[in-house]
């Protein structure tokens, strides 16, 4: 949702600075900080010593258990002493924490991010020539650790170096100190704001003086870096030379502009790097402010220790190869990094969902068409709309309510004048199988006749200022304070507030977004909270600044599952996010524009969330600000229809743009992209079941399915769902060709809709019209799809699958079909659920499952489409247990295309499909 | 479109008997249709495209690209299945409903396989819909009433209106005669006032001539005597030498040869003086005085005097207070056109020296009152002047009423005239926040109910589209919104039996939607509308 509104935007225009009084578009940049403008990133970045001062005790080696070791290091230009901790995690993982010896105060370590604590591996340790500690761990994971000047190199398949952490020396740990220093000791730089620090009309008082850590990881032999949202920008991660840093500071962007590196809604401080050899990642665990120069270098071998000197892999060995270096600075807390050694993109992917989790496996419903607006006025609006979908029979699931819903924008209550009845008006959506969603912000009104806010005033639940008085701000209701969600009863009561008891008017048929939870705050510094705001347990918002919104929607996650008992899958949707949002929440893109641009940056923004654990994404259909035409409207839809999270969303001043209001023939279009979503929704369920499992995220980039094709690495403008299918949507007004790259070694695409076949490792020239979603089915994939057309996702749960049997050049072929109720936790509690495997090889079609897990379903095999096969076959026979049937089938010579009709097994039993 | 690339390549399916299950072979294919599908024989997708074995119908598979084969199954995406529903009417539905556990069938046969109970409500429904066509037959019966009403009135105020026009044509005939009238008696009687004025002017000019005659006689004879220092009755060179600023080049001294240049002799008797001298030297002249202040004052004076100090002029008006003074002179003017809007005809009095030229005057140069018989002239006239305007008011006002009754006339009030009554009535509907008023053919305006200005969200524009054209009412062009389009307003026009707004809504920011119940759309028709009705999609 935008920032502010007219009355709002109009009396603020006073004391901001917007870029433009038409309004017509772009951030105002001067609203946010630029590195300059942010003291520690200005310090770290001028950081630059000739030879590092940090120090590692090699002697020191404590094993405190096997695959945790424990060092002293210290800065010799001050003699602060430091605690460094080496553990070896399974899965090739590496974390290395930093933290001062005796700090004065003690330093914030990220809570509610890991998973578990992770599982050590042994390490076996080796002292090389007095300066080095080598340590060998799991299967073919090596670590370098470098007494003085500290450095730790890291090594993927035994001898591939991939990692090195303060090779160039930029490791710089600010400790806590006195501000009148009489001790004698020397500030390492200048005193310049680290003492406080104003930024236009805020001044941040910083009672805890300088506290950043500054530290380089570079990756040598790598041309390319991914991750590190939110920024809407390239998936490529772009050389900041001449600009400012990545930024991490979750902020509320008004109009956001792209192209560029500032801060947005989230931060997950996480990179991937990915050549032909390997694929590793480097996280961050930590929650401040923070920024990341990105820098393409070449590494000169002849100054690497003769030790690392070979271990380029199998290329030959050369002078100088490429190296990028990312040089990450935080305002506080400690250094708590992982390291991830691949070395494939599915073992990266693995590794960090151990860490932070994964996506669980969200309702089917929620993987289907949502339609939002700000706003739906009342409760005909509503059932208008919903009649709407009926009369022009496009399928939809769910139905959103913005913030006109409320009493006054007080979350939890209802306009009653507009929604007399919220339980029937739920009930009436859900007789058709649909949901809704209503939204519930963080910010809570300052009014004491609002029973939310008084218990939580009374209770002391609001964040305060640093004198102890509770913090106000401005926000929609107007002067609003900020619940503590670091307090764990303060989340418990939060999550409270969601049950049917106190929750009045919702239903088991409603569920929950929180938007605005940076959290969003009109007159705050940056849009936001003063870093001298105090939450629980005496941490200043500096410190946790960034999982702010997280623990929101983590609280209200907490809420949907308590009120089914542990029954329900929840559904919640959130703007903030931070690494492990992934576990408890959808994440979309939040306030972007009806502007092709923002259509096409949608996919490298998409593709940055989804690499890095945030896997359930999506960008609004249409773009929020302004009136898309009705050519860019269907081309969203047709893009958005294969995204993960497909929602329509429009801000409140823009008109009315439900499906059936640009003539029939874009009706008929959007309704065409709608369908295919629907008809894709049991792979679309099956792949986010796999994620869960495995990590691996439903949308990808090309890279990840073909690893070693380098022409993939740089490819932003299609992507991969699951491995079997690639999307190039158009993003382009007035385009009758598009060229879409097609990878892979031997590889057959065969256009979704015409069956078309196209050869691999080639730019193949798309004749394209408004129809046309070019989507490529990869050869040697078989394919779920339900071809039927139901209303909605949940009264397809019996309906028959297809299976769409893509043939590669061995004329073999496989795939997966997961099953389930579609909305319960019983998949995973009593393992109901039906996980197929289809093998095609030999002429034989088999499904075979794991027969630990049972599910009862009428749903039946209604068709098999066998793409490619080589000719019309004289007999097609189906057997299942004791009972062999001939069913018929079809051939089409010029397509290569078997269709068998009616082979008719229960999907949950075992068959054979014979062709001769 | 997956579907149909599929469904094209179904004619080659091959031989081999198929057998399915027969029972209900027939289910939801509309009656009408029936003869298309008989079970001896081939069956023909309705669309022609391709004949399929019988077995195919309603096999649970879709092999017609119109969805034909599959009445009565989910399989085709695009097919219709018929709901019987004995005892209410049957409807076809899309064949995508069949199965989905929805009840979209009020006898249920749609969930004919589904584990829910569908209750048979066609009778009840029945029931309802019979109520609500009843309902609906009496209201529009009753709002035909009511309309009949109103059309009976617009041809009155029709009749009204053409009467009212007679007679203000009448009116307006007898008006602009009386307006000639007034118009000569005002001619007349502003021609004696004219001439009166004018010769009290005249006569005012040549005693002002004479006066100025006189004050040059006694300024020469001052100068004269001011400089016969000698007092010998001739100004001699000596005698006027001292008189420096006499001199025209400044470059030397005043020499002998240039007063005698001026004097036109050594010396000057008065007579003299008065025919040649005085003109030359009265504008640079100026008189030696004892006095600093006064030498300055008069220096000031002098230097500023006009060359004919008799004729009227803003002395020592600065241009400051020139501007002032045009200012106040507008604003009276306009105070005076407020006081009598008609008396725009004021030339006669801007002759008459202000009141601010007397305190600026030196000299008492006021002309004098008019004379009592003038006098009586200017109020003969003034009184002619006013009936006059009264005259072209009232001309001026019947033309505006008949202008105003032709463009009523001209307006397109329902094929009947049946909206006329409505015409130019406002209708309130009180929401929560907000009363709206809408001045049915004006404009329509939004009035915040905690105070604050009221915003027009529209002016009359026109009526909807065909063929339900006096169904809608848009009203266009209102205020603009901010960051947004100027707001607007449509009217959805329904039965009722009173005229009154029943419900406004905003569903796009600024584009504001009223339904408005109103006889004048109640259908005459409806009984027999209704009774062939074959579906209840009204409701």
């Amino acid at each position: 949702m935008l920032l502010y509104k007219h009355s709002y935007y109009i009396s603020l225009a006073l004391f901001f600075c917007f870029c433009s009084i038409t309004f017509i578009q772009c951030v105002d940049r001067s609203n946010f900080k630029s590195c300059d403008q942010s003291s520690f990133c200005r310090r770290n970045r001028k950081y630059k010593p000739d030879v590092s001062p940090y120090s590692v005790d090699l002697s020191s080696m404590k094993t405190i258990t096997d695959g945790h070791l424990q060092f002293t290091m210290m800065n010799t230009q001050n003699s602060v002493k430091f605690q460094l901790d080496l553990f070896t995690l399974e899965h090739n993982s590496l974390r290395m924490k930093i933290n001062e010896l005796q700090p004065i105060k003690k330093r914030y370590e990220v809570q509610n991010v890991l998973v578990n604590e992770p599982k050590l591996v042994s390490v076996t340790t080796s002292i090389l020539d007095g300066n080095q500690l080598e340590g060998r761990f799991g299967k073919t994971s090596r670590f370098l650790l470098v007494s003085n000047p500290f450095r730790l190199d890291l090594f993927t398949n035994d001898n591939i170096f991939v990692m090195s952490v303060n090779s160039k020396q930029l490791f710089n740990f600010e400790h806590y100190r006195k501000k009148q220093s009489s001790d004698g000791e020397t500030p390492l730089h200048d005193e310049d704001g680290m003492w406080e620090e104003t930024f236009k009309t805020h001044t941040d008082s910083k009672p805890h003086g300088p506290s950043s850590i500054g530290i380089d990881v570079s990756f040598p032999n790598f041309e390319n870096v991914y991750g590190i949202p939110e920024h809407a920008d390239s998936f490529v991660l772009k050389s900041t030379h001449d600009t400012d840093p990545y930024r991490f500071f979750n902020v509320d962007v008004f109009e956001y502009d792209i192209q560029n590196p500032m801060a947005l809604y989230g931060s997950v401080p996480y990179i991937l790097a990915h050549n032909e050899q390997a694929s590793v990642g480097f996280f961050w665990l930590n929650a401040a402010e923070g920024w990341v120069d990105i820098s393409n270098d070449k590494l000169n071998t002849k100054n690497l220790l003769s030790t690392i000197k070979n271990f380029f892999g199998s290329t030959k060995v050369q002078n100088e190869v490429p190296e990028i270096t990312t040089h990450w600075m935080f305002e506080s807390g400690i250094f708590d990094g992982f390291f991830f050694l691949g070395p494939t993109p599915k073992d990266v992917f693995k590794q960090y969902g151990l860490i932070t989790g994964t996506t669980p496996l969200p309702p089917i419903w929620a993987l289907a068409y949502h339609q939002c607006r700000w706003n739906y006025n009342d409760e005909d609006d509503i059932k208008n709309v919903n009649a709407g979908f009926e009369h022009n029979m496009i399928p939809m699931d769910v139905l959103w309510l913005d913030i006109e819903h409320t009493n006054g924008k007080r979350y939890f209550t209802w306009d009653t004048s507009k929604f007399p009845d919220p339980e029937k008006m739920q009930h009436d959506i859900g007789m058709y199988g649909r949901k809704m969603v209503t939204i519930s912000d963080p910010h809570i009104k300052k009014d004491d006749g609002y029973q939310v806010y008084a218990d939580a005033k009374s209770r002391r639940y609001f964040v305060q200022n640093k004198d102890g008085s509770d913090y106000e701000g401005w926000c929609w209701p107007g002067s609003s304070m900020w619940l503590d969600y670091l307090n764990p009863e303060i989340f418990d009561w939060y999550s409270n507030r969601y049950s049917y008891a106190n929750y009045k008017g919702s239903t088991s048929n409603l569920f929950l977004w929180n938007d605005m939870n940076e959290p969003s705050v009109f007159n705050g510094p940056e849009v936001t909270f003063p870093k001298d705001v105090v939450h629980f347990g005496d941490l200043e918002n500096r410190d946790v600044h960034n999982i702010y919104g997280m623990l929101q929607h983590m609280a209200t996650f907490k809420g949907l599952f308590d009120r089914s008992g542990g029954q329900e899958r929840p559904f919640v949707l959130t703007r903030s996010f931070f690494a492990g949002s992934q576990k408890t929440s959808a994440v979309w893109t939040g306030d972007n524009a009806a502007e092709w641009s923002h259509l096409k940056m949608a996919v490298p923004m998409l593709l940055s969330l989804s690499v890095t654990g945030i896997t359930f994404v999506g960008a609004d259909v249409g773009g929020f600000f302004r009136n898309p035409d009705a050519k860019l409207l269907v081309r969203w839809y047709q893009a958005a229809s294969f995204q993960p999270f497909f929602r329509e969303h429009a801000h409140i001043d823009t008109a009315r743009r439900e499906p059936w209001l640009f003539g029939d023939d874009n009706t008929r279009l959007i309704r065409q992209a709608i369908e295919t979503r629907y008809s894709y929704l049991p792979y679309w369920y099956t792949l986010f079941y796999k994620q869960e499992k495995q990590a691996v995220p439903a949308m990808l980039p090309l890279w990840a399915i073909f690893p070693h094709d380098t022409q993939t690495f740089k490819i932003e403008d299609s992507f991969m769902i699951g491995n079997g299918l690639l999307v190039h949507p158009i993003t382009d007004a007035d385009v009758t060709e598009v060229s879409i790259y097609l990878p892979g070694d031997n590889t057959i695409w065969y256009d979704i809709r015409t069956f078309v076949p196209h050869n691999s490792s080639q730019t193949a020239l798309i004749t394209v019209d408004m129809e046309s979603i070019p989507v490529y089915q990869r050869g040697g994939t078989i394919i779920p799809q339900r071809l039927r057309k139901r209303r909605s996702s949940m009264l397809a749960l019996n309906d028959p699958i297809t299976l769409v049997v893509a043939l590669d050049k061995n004329n073999e072929a496989k795939g997966e079909l997961y099953m389930d109720d579609g909305h319960t936790y019983d998949y995973k509690k009593n393992r109901q659920f039906i996980y197929r495997r289809f093998l095609f090889k030999n002429n034989e079609l088999k499904s075979r499952y794991d027969p630990s897990s049972k599910f009862d379903t009428s749903a039946w095999i209604e068709r098999i489409i066998i793409i490619g096969y080589p000719k019309n076959p004289n007999k097609v026979s189906i057997n299942s247990g004791e009972q062999t049937a001939i069913p018929l089938h079809s051939y089409h010579d010029q397509q290569k295309l078997l269709i068998i009709r009616r082979p008719g097994p229960s999907v949950s039993t075992d068959w054979t499909l014979t062709i001769s | 479109m997956f579907v149909r690339s599929i469904a094209l390549i179904l004619l080659l399916f091959i031989h081999d008997a198929f057998c399915h299950n027969n029972k209900n072979i027939l289910r939801g294919i509309q009656s009408s249709l029936l003869s298309m599908y008989i079970p001896s024989k081939p069956f023909t997708c309705l669309d022609g495209t391709i004949s399929i074995p019988f077995e195919f119908v309603n096999d649970d598979y879709c092999d017609c690209r119109d969805g034909s084969d599959e009445p009565g199954t989910s399989a085709c995406p695009n097919g219709q299945f018929f709901c019987e529903n004995k005892g209410y009417v049957g409807i076809t539905i899309p064949s995508h409903f069949v199965g989905d556990g929805v009840c979209d069938c009020c006898d249920g046969s749609d969930e004919y396989e589904n584990e829910i109970i569908c209750n048979n409500t066609c009778f009840e429904l029945a029931k309802k819909t019979n109520e609500e066509r009843e309902r609906r037959r009496l209201l529009h019966e009753q709002g035909v009433a009511k309309k009949n009403e109103m059309i009976a009135k617009a041809g009155s105020i029709r009749i009204e209106r053409k009467n009212r026009l007679e007679e203000l044509e009448e009116q307006l005939k007898r008006l602009e005669t009386d307006l000639n009238e007034k118009e000569e008696l005002k001619r007349q009687a502003e021609e004696p006032e004219t001439a009166h004025k004018d010769k009290h002017q005249k006569a005012w000019e040549e005693e002002r001539a004479i006066r100025e005659l006189a004050r040059r006689d006694e300024q020469m004879q001052d100068m004269f005597n001011d400089l016969d220092t000698n007092q010998d009755k001739l100004v001699s060179i000596k005698e006027l030498q001292v008189h420096t600023e006499l001199d025209n080049d400044k470059e030397n001294d005043f020499t002998d040869e240039e007063v005698k240049t001026i004097l036109g002799a050594d010396s000057v008797t008065l007579d003299e003086f008065n025919s040649t001298v005085f003109e030359q030297i009265s504008n640079s002249y100026q008189k030696i005085t004892q006095s600093v202040t006064n030498e300055q004052v008069s220096t000031t004076e002098s230097n500023k005097a006009t060359p004919e100090p008799s004729t009227e002029e803003d002395h020592g008006i600065s241009d400051e207070e020139k501007r002032e003074h045009s200012v106040d002179d507008d604003a009276h003017d306009k105070n005076d056109m407020d006081d009598n809007l008609d008396d725009i005809d004021t030339k006669d009095d801007i002759d008459q020296p202000t009141s601010l030229d007397h305190t600026k005057h030196v000299h008492d140069d006021t002309a004098p009152d008019f004379d009592d018989e003038t006098k009586k002239f200017i109020q003969i006239a003034d009184q002619a002047r006013n009936d006059f305007k009264d005259a072209e008011k009232k001309v001026r006002d019947v033309k505006k009423e008949i202008e105003d009754l032709q463009k009523r006339a001209e307006m397109n009030l329902g094929e009947h005239d049946e909206f006329s009554i409505m015409y130019d009535q406002c209708y309130d509907y009180e929401e929560r926040e907000y009363t709206y008023r809408v001045c049915m053919f004006k404009s329509a305006v939004q009035i915040p109910k905690g105070g604050g200005s009221e915003v027009t969200i529209g002016y009359w524009e026109s009526w909807g589209s065909e063929p339900n054209k006096y169904s809608v009412m848009k009203y266009t062009n209102g205020v603009s919104c901010w960051n947004g389009p100027s707001r607007s307003l449509t009217i959805h026009l329904r039965c009722g039996i009173e005229n009154r707004a029943i419900d406004v809504r905003e569903p796009t920011k600024c584009e504001y939607a009223m339904i408005f119940e109103t006889p004048a759309v109640c259908d005459e028709n409806i009984g027999a509308k209704l009774s062939h009705q074959d579906t209840h999609t009204e409701f």
